[in-house]
């Protein structure tokens, strides 16, 4: 089994949203790439992101934003992180990541166990998720991370 | 008796040259204006046009060849604690974690431990980093160091923040989120610089914050335009008021 996620940070999604939140709540892809002066491959980790997370939807090649999505754009930073949180724990990737650092006798998960619970892909796709899982949780606040001490742990 | 009241920040006259090679270069002449409590100004310009050089001076980073800077009455020093910068590139300390680059203008002040730390984490978490504080800057995106840099620079309760192309190093759409953030801050009052000097070279990103515009022109730089952006805000960047404003400082550039 091949866990990952899109290759995306926070500040890039919610940026995203707030384009599209100023575009009247709904943009064309293709327009979105041209005046953002990004590749559609730059773009599409975004909108994947957006849309896992329930943020925005695809519809016959536009990004619209979900009634989840208009909310986060309105709310505080604090109340932002806990939609996010709400949503990651929504997502199968993040429950089954919970469950196996509950299911773990420390509590805690090192990068080479986060690695080899990631599953057969090439290292440095296993590297970016990573790279997500800790940017995603620690913004959520779901997840500490000690890089000293290569520790990982739920919040 | 008649009371005249001093401006928030006057820079005067300021110029700026230096030598080289037996060369006189001329950077900035003769730059006048003055900013009031409670402005957020935006200085554009081509770039080259020493307008970075303009805020550190502002800012008692540089020393001027010639005219002054005076902030609150008095002419500006370095390492004043009641100005704040905000750098293009972050200029974070890497082998420090994210709470103590935030800490880092605390300490500087000689503040207790104690309270140095209560202080940064509350800062860290008005800028949305809380979950980060332990963080080092290498594990961290552009748009989540430019909020430690953000948050490093709050913490000190500055008067006048100066921020120097604080988006230009990040990518469209995290430089989109930042500078949301930022205006939400500051339209809150959380903030706690009094007024906000911020230098850029987007015209766009000018009428999208700013109070007001000052429009410098090539070196031997000068002020060719004020601009005050009366639109409200939120503001929309499709709007034709916004356009009518962006084809006006064009305008006044070439």
């Amino acid at each position: 089994m091949e866990r990952r996620l899109p290759d995306v940070g926070i500040g890039r999604m919610l940026g995203l949203m707030e384009v599209i939140s100023s575009r009247g709540g709904e943009e064309n892809t293709v327009t979105l790439s041209a005046d953002l002066d990004l590749q559609l491959d730059e773009l599409l980790p975004v909108i994947e992101g957006c849309e896992m997370l329930g943020f925005a939807e695809v519809k016959s090649g536009k990004v619209v934003l979900t009634k989840d999505g208009k909310e986060i754009l309105d709310s505080h930073i604090d109340k932002r992180k806990n939609r996010f949180r709400q949503q990651m724990l929504k997502i199968q990737f993040f429950q089954e990541l919970a469950d196996f650092i509950k299911s773990r006798k420390s509590g805690k998960v090192g990068k080479r166990t986060l690695n080899r619970w990631l599953g057969a892909q090439p290292r440095a796709a296993r590297e970016k998720t990573i790279q997500r899982i800790l940017d995603w949780g620690r913004y959520a606040e779901l997840i500490d991370y000690k890089s000293d001490a290569d520790e990982l742990r739920l919040l | 008796m008649i009371f005249v009241k001093k401006p928030f920040l006057e820079v005067r006259k300021l110029s700026a040259n230096y030598s080289e090679e037996g060369h006189q270069f001329v950077v900035l002449k003769d730059i006048s204006f003055s900013v009031s409590k409670g402005e957020f100004v935006c200085i554009v310009g081509p770039s080259g046009c020493g307008k970075s050089t303009l805020l550190r001076m502002i800012a008692g980073l540089e020393k001027p060849s010639g005219g002054a800077v005076f902030f609150e009455g008095q002419p500006i020093v370095a390492e004043n604690p009641r100005v704040a910068m905000v750098f293009q590139n972050f200029a974070l300390l890497p082998w420090l974690t994210v709470l103590q680059n935030v800490s880092l203008g605390l300490e500087a002040a000689g503040m207790a431990k104690d309270a140095q730390k209560k202080i940064a984490l509350r800062y860290v978490d008005i800028v949305g980093l809380s979950g980060f504080e332990n963080a080092y800057p290498r594990e961290l995106s552009g748009g989540m160091k430019q909020r430690v840099g953000l948050a490093r620079a709050l913490a000190v309760h500055p008067g006048l923040l100066c921020m120097d192309e604080p988006f230009s190093a990040l990518d469209p759409l995290t430089a989109e989120n930042l500078r949301q953030e930022v205006l939400n801050l500051w339209k809150d009052r959380i903030l706690p610089p009094d007024s906000v000097v911020m230098v850029t070279h987007s015209i766009e990103e000018a009428i999208y914050m700013a109070d007001r515009i000052f429009v410098m022109s090539k070196p031997p730089a000068k002020i060719v335009a004020t601009l005050k952006v009366t639109l409200p805000r939120p503001r929309n960047r499709k709007s034709e008021e916004f356009y009518h404003f962006v084809d006006k400082v064009y305008s006044l550039i070439t």
